[in-house]
């Protein structure tokens, strides 16, 4: 139950939530030493900790639904309070986390401990003061968005005109209001009329940064649409398809399968996207359709274990991957507990793992790599030893400073860039 | 008449048949697959494994199959308990709190899968 299924910062940094498998998110917050000088050093302390969702049984299908959180999204703080949106497979849920640090005391009727006074002793009548006290965090459900989906959540999406989002399952997005739990707008259906003709599935939904009418969505087929709400209220038919040809001499059984893609995520300054398939990270222009202006191998060498990969089911793995936050650098993870990163600007990428056992706290990661020929040179690990079960699937980037959070199974690792 | 092939012609022959037999690590990885799973269907990533996909989520005969499954789950977990409890000799009257409790029955429920 303490895998962790999602990780996310939220506007400012300020905050990290993570959700994992048994429906409990915890919520980090940002501690840092030496505000004033350039080299600061910045601590994630647990702030809050709350049940999110419970396992269910849905009576009519007789099957179970997974408490796991899919994934968390920060609202844009807009008051004191703190609001995130955390989905199960089946019901999205709206939260309201919220700090207390004062309460009221001297109470008329009412004694210290909450026991009511007899009328009849109160010979004076007084104003109750508010008085300091420990910090209280309270996290409280204020929205349950459910009965909307009948396949399983893989996305959600806040709109950036901070009222509306959109939930993706894998045959169909719906369009909610953040107000509003009793109804929803499908807004992509794309199951057909006779399953056995069902040959792509939705893999993950987003909205555009700053045009609140796109939104794009990826296939296990590898294609990306990019759909315009305003050209009409079905928005089955795309406004762009994004999708790079394949060489047909170079198709395979497999060729399908790792060309799905499992994350897609715009550029902050909206003028690209990432996806992310099994063996690549690419970089499309909206502009340009045919063709990514950018692709990154982060683990080619897995190129020829596909066989093993598909028999433990490591093929199905579904990695994410983030921007840093200037789009000048992009990050997904690997097996083995790596995480690769790729500086576009550069031209260079860094292969770096997240244990325990080969890092101190404060000690700089040292790079790592593969080997993939036959001579293994000291300190490179062979593509055999890799251990397939440590696998990072979820990283986040802060949306300001060179701070990275990883996951790994059952650990939450944060990673800051070493200012000289 | 004997014919002997010319130089170039012997050379580009043999640089076409390595072409062909240079496979991509991909389709290695196929043949191995097929090799060992030849009932594989033919149509790859294709229904088969959405249907599989949109299907998850472990299905239970009704609910009380269901209850029956969780409650089997909680009773694994409290062996430890009873273990703790100090052995009851000789000169200590035993209180109920002392005894232990009633075990399950051997016979389950018809409810059980």
């Amino acid at each position: 139950a303490d895998i962790i299924s999602t990780v996310e910062f939220n506007h400012t940094g300020e905050l990290l939530a993570t959700g994992d498998k048994g429906g409990r998110v915890v919520i980090f917050q940002q501690e840092i030493e030496n505000k004033n000088q350039p080299q600061f050093r910045s601590e994630y302390n647990v702030y809050s900790t709350f049940q999110s969702h419970e396992p269910e049984f849905d009576y009519l299908k007789s099957l179970e639904i997974e408490e796991k959180i899919n994934k968390i999204r920060w609202l844009p703080q807009k008051n004191a309070a703190q609001f995130l949106l955390s989905t199960n497979d089946k019901t999205i849920k709206l939260w309201k986390i919220s700090e207390r640090d004062k309460r009221p005391e001297g109470y008329n009727l009412k004694e210290e401990d909450g026991r009511y006074k007899d009328p009849n002793t109160i010979t004076s009548l007084r104003v109750p003061v508010l008085k300091p006290m420990d910090l209280m965090v309270e996290a409280s459900p204020r929205r349950v968005f459910a009965n909307a989906h009948t396949y399983h959540i893989n996305s959600v999406s806040v709109n950036s005109d901070n009222e509306t989002y959109l939930s993706a399952d894998d045959l169909r997005i719906n369009l909610w209001h953040l107000e509003i739990t009793d109804r929803s707008f499908n807004i992509v259906d794309i199951k057909p009329a006779n399953m056995e003709e069902l040959t792509e599935v939705i893999t993950a939904a987003e909205f555009h940064p700053h045009q609140c009418n796109t939104f794009v969505y990826s296939s296990s087929k590898g294609t990306i649409r990019l759909c315009d709400m305003r050209a009409s209220a079905l928005c089955d038919k795309h406004s762009k398809l994004f999708e790079e040809p394949e060489d047909p001499s170079n198709r395979s059984f497999f060729s399908e399968i790792i060309s799905s893609i499992s994350d897609v995520k715009f550029s902050h300054n909206g003028r690209y996207m990432m996806t992310r398939d099994y063996l690549s990270v690419k970089i499309w222009d909206l502009n340009m359709e045919n063709r990514p202006v950018e692709t990154y191998q982060v683990h080619e060498y897995l190129r020829s274990k596909l066989c093993s990969l598909y028999e433990n089911d490591c093929i199905f793995d579904k990695f994410e991957c983030c921007w840093n936050g200037n789009d000048s650098v992009v990050m997904t993870g690997s097996y083995n507990n790596f995480f690769r990163m790729f500086d576009r600007g550069h031209r260079r990428d860094v292969t770096l793992e997240a244990s325990r056992e080969n890092s101190k706290p404060m000690q700089v990661l040292k790079p790592r790599k593969v080997c993939t020929g036959g001579k293994r040179k000291k300190d490179e690990i062979s593509v055999d030893s890799l251990d397939f079960n440590k696998k990072i699937l979820h990283t986040a980037w802060h949306p300001q400073d060179n701070i990275i959070a990883v996951a790994t199974t059952n650990n939450l690792y944060i990673f800051q860039d070493k200012v000289n | 008449m004997s014919w002997k092939m010319l130089p170039s012609l012997h050379t580009a022959l043999c640089q076409q048949e390595m072409e062909d037999k240079v496979i991509s690590p991909e389709k290695v990885e196929e043949i191995k697959l097929k090799a060992r799973y030849p009932n594989l269907g033919a149509k790859p990533g294709g229904s088969d494994f959405l249907r599989k996909r949109l299907q998850k989520g472990q299905k239970y005969f009704d609910s009380g199959d269901y209850n029956m499954a969780k409650a089997k789950m909680k009773n694994k977990q409290l062996p430890s308990a009873p273990a703790e409890k100090t052995e009851i000799t000789g000169g200590h009257i035993p209180t109920p709190q002392d005894l232990p409790q009633r075990k399950t029955s051997i016979v389950a429920s018809k409810l059980a899968g």
